[in-house]
């Protein structure tokens, strides 16, 4: 990683590269998981999954650098490696990952099995993060989001970043354009229903005292969009009275909770949660996979959807 | 955004929850909302999973924990 870095560089971009198992944000946010997906969709559009070494630890050093900026944008608590040295050297840790990855992504013209897909590859990924990077400027300009706004943020970010990695693994596995759309609209409804278990995590708080609930990220997450959204009147007074309470105050906190639940969002992040994975796994067939790689693909999508 | 509200409604509006139940397309009706075939099926497993075994609204906070199992 990062050729022309000088070593401590190097050593500081290691330890920004979560372990895996150890990642304190839960197994849906495990972005070494989540690497699999080029080389799956490679496998599963007739290609080899091996073509897809070098993409794939692009897209999870992007991911990783994505994830340091988003987390230094947002003030979130920062992580053990740049508590110390502060939001400076994570913003500079986040950028030599993005040039490692880079570096990454050239290898494609290297090899014979990838170089006639490296310019379609490379082209791909740096139109859609401009679109991320459009998705979070607006993220970050828009503090009270509606529900329309929330979804158009949510598919410019994740749901285009998830597309990115099946789109790009399906194009090293075959030239179809239709196949590697219904890998890249897999990749996208996954990448939703990411984002949706991403919104509900910080929502763990309300049961497990040794985890704070964050009130002021809940503002954005999608349960509150949608209740502000729905609600008029009192109750929408009520709960943004409720909401700017709650981080000092039980009971605003609990009435909060109260006035979430009883607008219904339980019964609407299921139902969208059941879009997405119907969606994926549609695309998913009718990209008609290899069916070995198919299975991992389907049950990565089963493994966070609700029951059917 | 239509979804949002059918669901907002019958969460809000017991008739129309209960006409939902007996009639879907006729509560739908009723109400001036459109949803599609599909919209509906997601919603039918909305209201599946919103409700835990024993037939008790799913809270917030268990929703949260979907990764560790559903209920």
């Amino acid at each position: 990683m990062g050729a022309g870095a000088w070593p401590d560089f190097i050593k500081a971009m290691h330890r920004a590269v979560p372990s895996g198992s150890s990642d304190k944000k839960g197994p849906d946010r495990d972005p070494t998981k989540w690497a699999l997906l080029p080389g799956l969709c490679c496998q599963a559009a007739g290609g080899d999954a091996r073509w897809t070494d070098s993409l794939a630890a692009a897209w999870l050093l992007f991911y990783i650098a994505a994830d340091i900026m988003d987390s230094v944008e947002d003030q979130d608590e920062p992580d053990p490696w740049w508590q110390e040295s502060g939001p400076g050297m994570a913003i500079n840790v986040a950028s030599g990952l993005y040039f490692s990855a880079s570096q990454l992504l050239n290898r494609l013209y290297k090899y014979e099995a990838t170089q006639s897909a490296a310019p379609d590859v490379t082209k791909k990924f740096l139109n859609d993060f401009l679109i991320m990077c459009s998705g979070q400027h607006r993220d970050l300009t828009n503090p009270e989001p509606s529900l329309d706004q929330y979804w158009q943020i949510a598919a410019a970010k994740s749901g285009c970043f998830f597309g990115l990695a099946c789109q790009a693994g399906a194009r090293l596995g075959t030239d179809e354009l239709n196949i590697i759309s219904s890998y890249q609209r897999y990749g996208y409804h996954l990448g939703m229903l990411i984002q949706i278990l991403d919104d509900l995590e910080d929502f763990h708080g309300l049961q497990s005292s040794s985890t704070p609930v964050k009130w002021t990220t809940l503002k954005r997450s999608l349960p509150v969009v949608y209740a502000l959204q729905m609600y008029s009147g009192s109750n929408e007074r009520q709960l943004r009275q409720c909401l700017n309470d709650a981080s000092g105050d039980n009971k605003a906190a609990e009435e909060a909770v109260a006035l979430l639940e009883g607008s219904g969002v339980v019964v609407y992040l299921i139902s969208e949660m059941a879009r997405h994975r119907d969606q994926a796994i549609e695309n998913l067939e009718q990209a008609n996979p290899q069916p070995a790689a198919a299975e991992f693909l389907e049950t990565f999508v089963r493994d966070i959807g609700p029951p059917e | 955004m239509s979804l949002a509200q059918v669901v907002y409604s019958m969460s809000t509006d017991n008739e129309f929850a209960s006409q939902w139940n007996l009639d879907p397309e006729g509560a739908l009706a009723d109400k001036g909302f459109q949803l599609s075939r599909e919209e509906q099926a997601f919603l039918t497993a909305g209201l599946k999973n919103g409700r835990s075994g024993d037939n008790r609204k799913v809270r917030l906070s268990e929703l949260a924990l979907v990764r560790r199992g559903w209920m």
